[in-house]
């Protein structure tokens, strides 16, 4: 962070101390009293040593942030900091660091009290997005008021960085269709073969061989992993991304971005209780999967759609041996896919 | 050391400097001194846990009330305002140390601390506020930089929060009470950023441009009280002043310090009346302006010089001493035995003089007015003493002029004059009579501080006739008016003798203590020449200190001297001449450099060498501080981790379960596992793996004491639990 352009800002008792130090000179200079010279040369030492040492302090800094494999819309996350002091001899004191989006603080502050020499340090904040789509992170704001508090130094730390994030998922009830027709039930079973699924908290009776050492020494106590069988289930969710109106209303607008939800929250109710899943929109599709890998790339592709205004045709052809849904800012349905043909 | 306790005393240390430099001021009374730093004292033990300090606000604020109303009062009964707002900044300071109980209350404290300083420099320009001001500037340091941290805890700190929870403060006192925030490094690292303030402080005062005395305060210091030196002079008194310490003038000599005793002429007095010496009523107040001649003011004639002499003959052909004066409370300048020139520097470059030097009519310098600053001066003088036989041919003056030297008090006891006379009694030659007196006094009369006095008799004939002891006053009194009665003109002379060698400073420092009197004896062919009837060995106060004070307060007075001259009354005169003086270095012009000039080629290669080892230190130094890649600092926290381990390892070794050497933590517990033993102990090596694993390796800080504590209590749970099969060593 050596080199990088440095913003000062005066505190509040920075700019008293400015004054003060402003009546000092001139009461020096008016009454010609040596002492108050003296006086006023160890001010302005003080205002220059805190320049100095704010510098060294913010020397030498990286900045790195790490969220959650996955961000919800409306959902509050942890995105961790992770300071690192890479100077070899001086610690760094009191640093504030900023996440800037597109050039924009976040307005949530980590701090760091002490941050040694040659160490990290650990911090997160929480954050909510309250809209599904790509953010883009610029970079950091990383500032300090030590060592008396005159004065706040910043640089700005380019950090470039994504997150997708992804519509918020609701519980809920699959809609009334072909699926309650047949009276099938659809049942998830976990299982120790197959893809991987999740990790919990370690029970009595667990296979000890499927304990996750690594997680579990981070944590601080034992968790293992599961893992989901094939079960065979097989759903389509179509969903109609296509603007009726070019110029939506606010509540058509809420209308949609309902459906994208219910749409996502559907994949993943499927995902879970072990369907092979796919999605098809007007201008996207995500081929059959499992798992939450597949989740995740169908939550992804929710989170990017846009809608469109023309008239397309869906972008996976409509003929699929499996169940289907139909999902709309409307509403939802369950068809039969010899009729979606 | 605890983070809050190293806050407090830090921030203690900061303000009793602040406080310690006010309280020295001559202005602040005894009471004052112990009322503050008693309340100080106390307020150290006032912390919020121990005592319910909102209970006392009722009582702090109508103390408060009345302090301010007594400290009013005292200004309207002629107090003065500063020392009675310095006074009431102590009590709110003292309030404040009380009632602290966040950030911002000290704060606050530090804010009244500042201001006392501020204050200080007004009523306290003595050395000691150097010392206190570098001790601010340490402390200061360290408390601010402690105080922002504090700060920012009270106001940021928050618990690492779990997915669901809510963030929350963490309780501060946690941390306020942590060891492991700041320590020794960072202590030690602060000290050298105050060093480096106080540096910078130096520098800009040093180059910050005065613009002169200002505009309604110039530099200020309270004069030396002299005793002897104003129009009248009642003998006595001197010993009162015997043994004052107190500097009155430092002499600094360009030629060398010369041989033997000086005596530094003050005033003179012609009256003598009811053991009173003053100055005839046809002379009181009649001074006479000098005229310079390249700035040199010709004050008295001496022996054998020319009527008019010339700068150059002067400068050439006398000793010259530079003096700085104290500000004393009279308007005498002084200058070694009679002195013939004087020569004063201006105040300010191209600006007026420290003073106008004016002739007495008796041969004294004065200023114009009192000073309330030192002044600097050079003074030439001869100091040579007319030859026995030049002095022998003078003859007693008859010139009426000059009768006002023999002046007696009406009906003045016979047996003086008849004394006289059978002292002197064979001598014919003025200078012979003036031996014999002079000798006479020395050896049959003894020197005492201690005196007595009758005040039916006159001092001098009851010094000679039934005392027949004094001190200095009364020897020259004695001698001057045994002179008169023989009709020799003689005058009585008050200043100081010797003065104590100050080999730090190479100067003489010449004290209150030093205060002396002595003769000074007409001669026709001669003019004045001085004479000493004290017994030798009495002029001087005594020196009998051990050596290790004598050289404290010789630096001490150094300090102070350089001190008042380079810091209390720096001005532009001082900044150009510094300025001049770099410019000269710079340029290789000045003749401090021609050393350097010589032996350019020798300094030079030293440098570089210098600079050679410096950098082949700091190579070595790094080369050695390189840590191997897969290195981890072992820390003593994670050291105690290994170590707990390590016990837990030898615990199931007893027990029939040793790891071998090449099994990692997590194969010897499966082997554990596998080999039946208990699954209780299974579980407890388990977790206590678990802990080994995070407090090693998985932690980006230092093991807490509790986390150790945690573990350490596993480990003792393992050592009750264990009931393994005695057999079975694992393979």
């Amino acid at each position: 962070m050596a080199g990088k352009r440095r913003r000062l800002q005066f505190t509040r008792e920075g700019k008293y101390f400015v004054a003060l130090t402003l009546g000092i000179g001139f009461a020096a200079i008016n009454t010609g009293n040596n002492l108050l010279y003296l006086v006023l040369g160890m001010m302005l030492a003080f205002i220059i040593g805190s320049g100095v040492l704010s510098d060294v302090s913010l020397w030498s800094l990286e900045v790195r942030r790490h969220g959650p494999d996955r961000i919800f819309a409306g959902r509050p996350f942890l995105m961790g900091i992770d300071l690192t002091n890479t100077k070899r001899q001086f610690p760094s004191f009191s640093i504030e660091v900023e996440d800037q989006l597109t050039g924009q603080s976040l307005d949530k502050k980590c701090y760091f009290l002490k941050v040694p020499s040659g160490r990290t340090q650990h911090t997160s904040y929480r954050h909510t997005f309250e809209r599904r789509g790509l953010y883009r992170f610029s970079g950091f704001r990383v500032s300090t008021k030590f060592p008396f508090a005159l004065f706040r130094k910043s640089t700005t730390e380019p950090s470039p960085g994504e997150v997708v994030v992804f519509p918020a998922i609701h519980p809920l009830l699959p809609p009334a269709g072909y699926c309650a027709e047949t009276g099938e039930r659809a049942d998830g079973r976990l299982d120790r073969r197959g893809e991987f699924y999740a990790l919990r908290d370690y029970m009595d009776g667990d296979d000890p061989r499927d304990i996750h050492w690594r997680k579990s020494a981070r944590l601080g106590h034992l968790v293992i992993r599961q893992h989901e069988a094939q079960l065979g289930r097989r759903i389509a969710i179509f969903f109609d991304n296509h603007h009726l109106d070019s110029s939506p209303t606010p509540q058509e607008l809420t209308r949609e971005e309902r459906a994208v939800s219910q749409a996502a929250s559907l994949a993943a109710h499927y995902v879970r209780v072990g369907y092979v899943v796919r999605l098809v929109t007007r201008t996207a599709s995500v081929g059959p999967g499992v798992g939450q890998s597949h989740l995740t790339e169908i939550l992804r592709t929710l989170a990017l759609l846009e809608f469109t205004t023309e008239e397309r045709p869906y972008a996976a052809p409509a003929r699929w041996g499996g169940e289907c849904i139909f999902v709309s800012p409307g509403g939802s349905t369950a068809f039969n896919p010899a009729r979606a043909a | 050391m605890r983070f809050s306790a190293i806050h407090k005393l830090t921030s203690y240390l900061m303000l009793l400097s602040a406080v310690v430099a006010l309280l020295l001021s001559p202005e602040m009374s005894t009471v004052t001194v112990v009322l503050t730093l008693s309340g100080i004292f106390l307020s150290w033990f006032a912390e919020p846990s121990r005592i319910r300090l909102e209970r006392f606000t009722p009582l702090w604020n109508i103390t408060t009330v009345g302090v301010f109303l007594y400290l009013i009062t005292d200004v309207f009964r002629g107090g003065s305002v500063i020392t009675s707002g310095a006074c009431f900044l102590l009590f709110v300071l003292i309030n404040k140390l009380f009632n602290r109980r966040t950030s911002k209350d000290y704060q606050q404290a530090y804010v009244i601390g500042f201001l006392i300083l501020v204050v200080s420099t007004t009523l306290n320009t003595n050395v000691s506020y150097a010392i206190c001001f570098a001790l601010f500037i340490l402390f200061a340091t360290w408390a601010m930089a402690l105080l922002h941290l504090r700060r920012e805890m009270e106001e940021n700190y928050l618990l690492r929060h779990s997915d669901g929870a809510q963030s929350e403060k963490v309780e501060v006192e946690r941390i306020l009470n942590s060891r492991r925030i700041v320590g020794r490094s960072f202590l030690v690292g602060t000290s050298m950023v105050s060093v480096g303030i106080i540096v910078i402080a130096t520098l800009i005062f040093t180059f910050f441009p005065r613009i002169g005395f200002g505009l309604f305060l110039g530099h200020r210091r309270g004069g030396v009280s002299m005793v002897g030196f104003s129009e009248r002079v009642e003998l006595g008194h001197h010993g009162v002043i015997r043994d004052n310490p107190q500097v009155v003038m430092r002499v600094v000599f360009p030629g060398g310090r010369p041989r033997g005793h000086l005596r530094w002429r003050g005033s003179a007095f012609d009256h003598y009346e009811d053991g009173t010496w003053s100055h005839g009523q046809d002379l009181i107040g009649r001074t006479r302006a000098l005229q310079d001649v390249d700035r040199l003011y010709v004050v008295n004639h001496a022996p054998g010089m020319p009527i008019h002499p010339s700068p150059e003959y002067l400068r050439r052909n006398l000793v010259r001493q530079e003096i700085y004066l104290e500000p004393l409370d009279s308007t005498i300048v002084f200058g070694a035995d009679r002195p013939v020139a004087l020569e004063v520097q201006p105040l300010t470059v191209g600006g007026r003089l420290f003073f106008v030097p004016r002739r007495g009519p008796l041969g004294e310098i004065r200023a114009t007015k009192m000073r309330t600053s030192g002044v600097r001066y050079a003074v030439y003088s001869r100091l040579t003493t007319p030859a026995a036989a030049v002095l022998r041919s003078s003859r007693t003056i008859q010139d009426p002029r000059w009768s006002r030297f023999l002046q007696l008090p009406a009906r003045y006891p016979a047996r003086v004059g008849q004394l006289a006379r059978r002292i002197t009694a064979g001598q014919t030659s003025l200078y012979d009579r003036v031996v014999a007196i002079q000798t006479y006094l020395r050896q049959n009369y003894r020197y005492t501080l201690r005196l007595t006095h009758d005040p039916g008799l006159d001092p001098v004939d009851e010094f000679l006739f039934v005392t027949r002891r004094g001190h200095c006053e009364y020897f020259a009194s004695a001698m001057t008016i045994i002179l008169r009665h023989l009709g020799i003109h003689a005058r009585n002379v008050n200043g100081f003798a010797g003065g104590e060698w100050n080999d730090l400073g190479q100067y003489m420092a010449v004290r209150q203590g030093d205060a002396h009197a002595w003769v000074e004896v007409l001669f026709d062919n001669i003019g004045w020449v001085t004479v000493d009837p004290t017994p030798a060995g009495q002029a001087t106060a005594a020196t009998g200190a051990a050596w290790y004070r004598r050289a404290a307060g010789q630096l001490w007075d150094t300090l102070r001297l350089r001190w008042f001259r380079y810091v209390v009354e720096y001005d532009l005169g001082k900044q150009v001449s510094l300025l001049q003086g770099i410019r000269g270095v710079l340029s290789m012009s000045s003749p401090r450099t021609g050393w350097l000039q010589r032996h350019l080629r020798l300094v030079l290669a030293v440098c570089v060498g210098l600079l050679g080892l410096a950098a082949l230190a700091y190579w070595r130094r790094r080369r050695r501080r390189q840590t191997p890649p897969q290195g981890i600092a072992v820390t003593r926290e994670s050291h105690q981790a290994t170590q707990l381990y390590r016990r837990m390892l030898r615990l199931l070794a007893r027990r029939g379960y040793a790891k071998p050497a090449g099994d990692t933590p997590l194969e010897f517990l499966d082997r554990l596992a596998r080999n039946g033993c208990d699954p209780g102990c299974v579980l407890l090596v388990d977790r206590l793996t678990r802990w080994y694993y995070q407090l090693r390796y998985a932690m980006d800080h230092e093991p807490l004491q509790t986390q150790l504590g945690e573990f350490r209590a596993m480990v003792g749970e393992l050592q009750r639990s264990i009931t393994a099969p005695r057999h079975g060593a694992t393979s």
